[in-house]
């Protein structure tokens, strides 16, 4: 091929690499982003991938085939691989060729003839038939929409849902341009503009779909002001209990919403209000696997309006199957990444909806949204005292031994002394150690033997100040509300997770005053196995474009 | 049998006969060698310029019929449409004392006539011109599907990938003499030939080849090229021919291989050789569709049934070796050049960019086209290889380095690899740290020194000598090459000394009976006359004399500018006539 002065480099596989240096690269990340989604960004080399729903995600918003055809000729190095030209315009072409729409009360799927008559080969879409109207038209059962949506994307074919919905039980709520807490308040331009890409002024265009924001820039306060724009009951599903407590203080700090307005659905509670929030899994549960999941009869105990999906990448099975019975009601997804660990990334498009906005980290670090991080791994020697101990001890040992070295206790305390005075979490893996730790720098714990009332406790005398620096163990991996951490010091981790480390740092992403910078120190034995899972837990958190430090003792 | 090897059987003097042929008047006033000559495209073009009729039509069928040869004279003489025996004879006299034609001869006297086949797709523009054709719009194509729709890799990475398996894996042999079935399994994996791809390539295994088609293919050739050498119970690698070869840009291994397929897999089949060569008339990177191209095949008067199946197979070939990408449209199929790897000229071997690798924090190594092939040789050892397409990306990980490690190499080596190989950029520091704690690790299967991956030097100026490609050399065998002072016009045009000089010189109007001695001496010359019929002047090729009561008749070709037939003339039917002898009264 012959080479231009591109910032791209476009693969057969359609994954996209783009030179991050190159003096063009942000006006071509600008468009690569409308129809590839980010995968990895260690350093100056971005990859991106094209796929069947990023580029049906595209679609929806209007782009087309030879809009993306020209943008990435437009910016490719080398040109483009004549199967990836041939892949999009062959995956494009299939967006719009079926519509679901009401007529007279009733579902029809509407299509060219000889693509019904392909699909009618398929003994699970017939199932989903009622009647076939014409040659071009289906009458679809109204139980099977989220059902057909969902085979018929299996079988590579989007279909444009324009069946619209209904409106729910009328909720009288809006946000406040001053909180409870008595902060001023209103939509980062983002945000609002996020809701209004959902809502599409009430439109059937509108209505479902998933916001992808990076952490800590907002999702809760889009998910709030969607409820606000909807006016309707609204159902909140979250992935634990504290971030459950969480959507409830915002809700009543952030809207005209009252308490006796605002259910908790959890394994402790069983609330169901005009807004309900929930987890999955309680959702999910069941006594054994023969019995039926008691608590999904939550979706209709009352007449949402709207249901939320926080953390969608999430999502479990089950939710998945009760989502595809409920498509007359608006859903929106909320998530930080639409790459799903268990691939059911169609399942999410076919019946949450497709991408309505996407907002990249670097935007939001960019404008002042979230704090500017540096992290650093500072290797300490094995403790003389246990290095003898290590060498003998068996594999499954050697890990914890390395995890809990002694020589780890001076590092926090130096670390404490060089930000003294900013809020610090101290994060562990095992609680012994966190105790030892806590006992020896006289800072609190919280581990889940703590009940949650004296969690939540703590967590208020951290957020005032009262407490400077707190031990936390992995309870505080997931959507727990520190606004004012901006050092996290972690002294082990699990055998190298790849979310661990994301959701750790996202603990201090949050914006700060001043400067807007946080630290992130993880503290590893050398020459052990530990340096390893570090190493491991980092590359995820490296291709995600943090840079990261290496200081040695 | 390649211009260099050809030189190496003719003598010096001979070499000096040929730059006297008038076709190379100007390539030796500017200092050329014939080998040097016949290669060059301006010298190309001035011979082409100043050849006799005769010579240009001689050898454009030889080009048409028979590729590079080797042809037996009679095949040849047989192909010859509208020349005379004489015209054809002549040109073949004058091409092959310029050395572009050679005659051999075989044990029990037969003549065969052969060209050095790397001439071909040198000479072929030059005696065919073709008006370029216009792009195709690449409209909505279907892909030619194969292998989740990537198109092949080009022939030269896919040697390279078969390689470093084979270094990795190891070449002892089974006690069969022959590859263990892991070896052979591992490296069907590392390539994206198939057994199929080789059979739509034309490739015909030995029939007692105990490999599967891919991988004997892959043998034969790594053998040929003599990176990899039989030797015992075992096979091994000749190091130096392939760091000579790794050294080579891409488009150069590109080229060679080319040659090398049009010498091996398309011996037999000269149609071939004709499409391959006019393909190579279309820009790389451009789409183009086959009616098109099949328009122009039939434009240079190739017609029929084997010339479509001939671009059918040509156009396989090619997109199996990755050098052409192929996809289907409602009215046929398109194509393009993925990469030409079409003879290099200096001018674009200079520009061909040594790109650096890119060494990401987290071990990603990304690798742009134009990175030398030794870099690309190491990499394949110390780290994983994770896409191979535009971009080629490879990660370090903790088991490559391992394996590294048990192939002799050591993390300042490593280190010092990567360095070089990225241009002299710093290493992450993180990353860096990653491979002092991998190489920590105990080597698990330390390699004894006959089964170490070899060690490439990165120091460009360690290879000096560019890569020499060899035919299998099976042209010449059980033939002798004929000597130049056997080319004389006299061999074909007996007597001439004794015809009338107005015969050859003058068209005029003769008695009956002189009419039929110049035609008679004609007809043993297989040369032509010029006959002025109705105040127009045409050329005759007699072919056969009869008699007729009282009189005599010839029957023969009439050519006229646009066509020839045959026609059958009585003395009285033309006026004047000339003896044409070819080379020395001119040319029809």
């Amino acid at each position: 091929m012959e080479r231009q002065d591109g910032p791209l480099i476009v693969q057969s596989d359609m994954t996209v690499l783009l030179d991050y240096e190159h003096p063009l690269s942000e006006e071509a990340r600008r468009r690569l982003i409308l129809y590839a989604e980010l995968v990895k960004r260690p350093g100056n080399w971005h990859t991106y991938k094209m796929s069947s729903l990023s580029l049906w995600n595209a679609a929806s918003a209007g782009i087309n085939a030879e809009a993306i055809i020209d943008s990435l000729k437009k910016y490719a190095r080398y040109g483009l691989p004549g199967v990836l030209e041939t892949n999009i315009r062959k995956l494009m072409d299939r967006y719009g060729k079926l519509r679901l729409e009401i007529h007279e009360g009733n579902l029809l799927l509407h299509g060219e003839e000889s693509l019904l008559n392909e699909l009618a080969g398929h003994q699970v879409i017939l199932e989903c038939l009622r009647e076939r109207r014409n040659n071009e038209t289906w009458e679809i059962s109204p139980e099977y929409r989220g059902q057909l949506k969902q085979e018929l994307i299996r079988l590579g074919f989007p279909v444009i849902d324009l069946a619209g919905y209904h409106t729910g039980e009328a909720l009288s709520v809006a946000l406040r341009a001053v909180t409870r807490q008595g902060k001023t308040f209103e939509l980062r331009d983002y945000q609002r503009q996020a809701v209004d890409l959902f809502y599409k002024e009430g439109t059937i265009q509108g209505g479902s779909g998933v916001v992808v924001l990076p952490c800590g820039a907002g999702k809760t306060i889009v998910g709030i002001a969607a409820l606000a724009r909807l006016n309707s009951a609204t159902l909140i599903l979250t992935s634990n209990a504290t971030s459950v407590q969480q959507w409830k203080e915002e809700l009543l700090d952030k809207t005209t919403l009252q308490p006796s307005e605002v259910g908790e659905y959890t394994g402790a509670s069983k609330e169901v209000r005009p807004v309900t929030i929930a987890t999955y899994q309680i959702l999910t549960h069941r006594r054994s696997k023969k019995d039926s999941f008691s608590h999904m009869k939550l979706f209709s105990e009352r007449d949402w309006g709207l249901i939320i999906y926080d953390e969608v990448h999430l999502l479990p099975a089950p939710v998945f199957r009760m989502t595809a019975e409920i498509q007359a009601t608006r859903r929106l997804g909320l998530t930080a990444t639409l790459v799903r660990e268990d691939g059911c990334e169609e399942d999410v498009f076919s019946l949450i909806g497709p991408k309505q906005f996407e907002l990249q980290w670097k935007t939001v670090e960019a404008e002042g949204h979230i704090a500017s991080v540096k992290c650093t791994e500072i290797r300490v020697p094995l403790d003389q005292g246990i290095s003898e101990l290590y060498h003998s001890a068996e594999k499954r040992s050697r890990h914890r031994l390395a995890a809990e070295n002694p020589g780890k206790v001076p590092v926090v305390r130096q670390l404490l002394e060089r930000h003294q005075g900013t809020p610090t979490l101290i994060i562990g893996q095992y609680l012994d150690q966190l105790h030892a730790l806590a006992d020896s720098l006289e800072v609190p714990v919280i581990t889940g033997e703590l009940p949650q009332q004296e969690r939540q406790s703590l967590y208020e005398q951290f957020k005032a100040g009262d407490v400077p620096v707190l031990a936390v163990s992995k309870v505080a991996n997931f959507a727990v509300d520190l606004p004012d951490a901006a050092v996290a010091i972690q002294i082990s981790g699990s055998y190298g997770s790849r979310q661990e480390e994301a959701q750790r740092i996202g603990r201090i992403l949050r914006p700060k005053e001043g400067l807007n910078e946080a630290w992130f120190y993880t503290i590893v034995t050398d020459d052990t196995k530990e340096t390893e899972f570090a190493a491991r837990r980092q590359m995820f958190l490296l291709e995600q474009g943090y840079q990261y430090e290496l200081e040695k003792r | 049998m390649f211009v260099s090897e050809w030189s190496e059987k003719l003598t010096s003097h001979a070499k000096q006969q040929f730059m006297k042929s008038p076709f190379w008047i100007e390539a030796a006033k500017r200092g050329l060698c014939w080998e040097a000559a016949v290669m060059d495209k301006p010298s190309i073009q001035e011979a082409v310029d100043r050849m006799d009729e005769a010579s240009t039509a001689v050898l454009r069928v030889f080009h048409i019929c028979f590729g590079a040869g080797p042809v037996s004279e009679e095949r040849l003489f047989l192909s010859r449409a509208g020349l005379s025996g004489a015209e054809f004879r002549y040109g073949l006299i004058q091409l092959q004392n310029a050395g572009i034609v050679f005659a051999l001869r075989q044990g029990w006297g037969e003549r065969l006539y052969a060209m050095p086949s790397d001439c071909f797709l040198l000479w072929h523009p030059v005696l065919f011109p073709m008006n370029k054709l216009s792009a195709a719009d690449s409209g909505y194509g279907i892909w030619e599907h194969r292998q989740e729709d990537m198109s092949n890799k080009p022939l030269g990475r896919q040697l390279l990938t078969a390689w470093a398996e084979l270094a990795r894996s190891g070449l002892g042999l089974t006690s069969k003499g022959i590859l263990p079935k892991k070896t052979t399994a591992k490296l069907m994996q590392a390539i994206t030939l198939t057994d199929a791809d080789m059979k739509q390539a034309g490739w015909q295994p030995e029939t007692l080849d105990s490999y599967s088609p891919a991988v004997s293919f892959v043998l034969k050739l790594s053998m040929h090229l003599g990176v990899i050498a039989l030797d015992g119970n075992r096979m091994k690698w000749n190091e130096k021919t392939l760091g000579e070869w790794l050294a080579e840009p891409e488009l150069r291994q590109e080229a060679l291989l080319l040659q090398w397929c049009l010498e091996e897999l398309l011996e037999k089949r000269p149609a071939m050789w004709h499409i391959m060569a006019l393909l190579a008339r279309l820009d790389p990177g451009t789409w183009y569709s086959e009616t098109v191209m099949a328009e122009e095949v039939r434009h240079h008067g190739l017609e029929g049934r084997e010339w479509d199946q001939s671009l059918d197979n040509c156009l396989n070939l090619l997109r199996v070796f990755g050098w052409m990408e192929l996809a289907r449209v409602a009215d046929g199929r398109m194509m393009r050049w993925a990469m030409k790897p079409l003879l290099l000229q200096d001018q674009q071997r200079q520009e061909a960019r040594q790109e650096p690798v890119m060494i990401e924090p987290n071990g990603d190594l990304l690798v742009l086209p134009g990175c030398p092939n030794r870099i690309r040789w190491e990499l394949e050892l110390i780290a994983d290889r994770k896409s191979d397409d535009q971009i080629s990306v490879w990660q370090l990980t903790r088991s490559s380095i391992g394996r590294a490690l048990a192939h002799g190499r050591t993390i300042p080596s490593v280190l010092s690899f990567l360095h070089a190989a990225s241009g002299g950029l710093p290493i992450s520091p993180l990353l860096e740290s990653s491979l002092m704690d991998w190489g920590k690790q105990d080597p698990l299967d330390t390699k004894q020194s006959s089964d170490i991956y070899p060690m490439l030097t990165l120091d460009h100026e360690s290879v000096t000598v560019e890569f020499q490609l060899r035919s299998s050399g099976q042209t010449l065998v059980g033939c002798e090459l004929m000597n130049h002072e056997d080319f004389r016009i006299e061999r074909f045009l007996p007597e001439l000394d004794r015809v009338p000089l107005s015969w050859l010189q003058q068209l005029r109007s003769y008695h009956h009976s002189t009419r039929l001695e110049i035609m008679e001496k004609a007809l043993s010359w297989q040369a032509p006359v010029h006959l002025s019929m109705d105040d127009a002047i045409v050329a005759f090729v007699p072919a056969r004399l009869e008699r007729l009561d009282g009189g005599w008749a010839v029957t023969g070709l009439l050519r006229e500018a646009l066509t020839h037939k045959e026609v059958c003339l009585t003395p009285e039917m033309w006026q004047g006539m000339k003896l044409i002898a070819p080379g020395v009264s001119g040319f029809v």
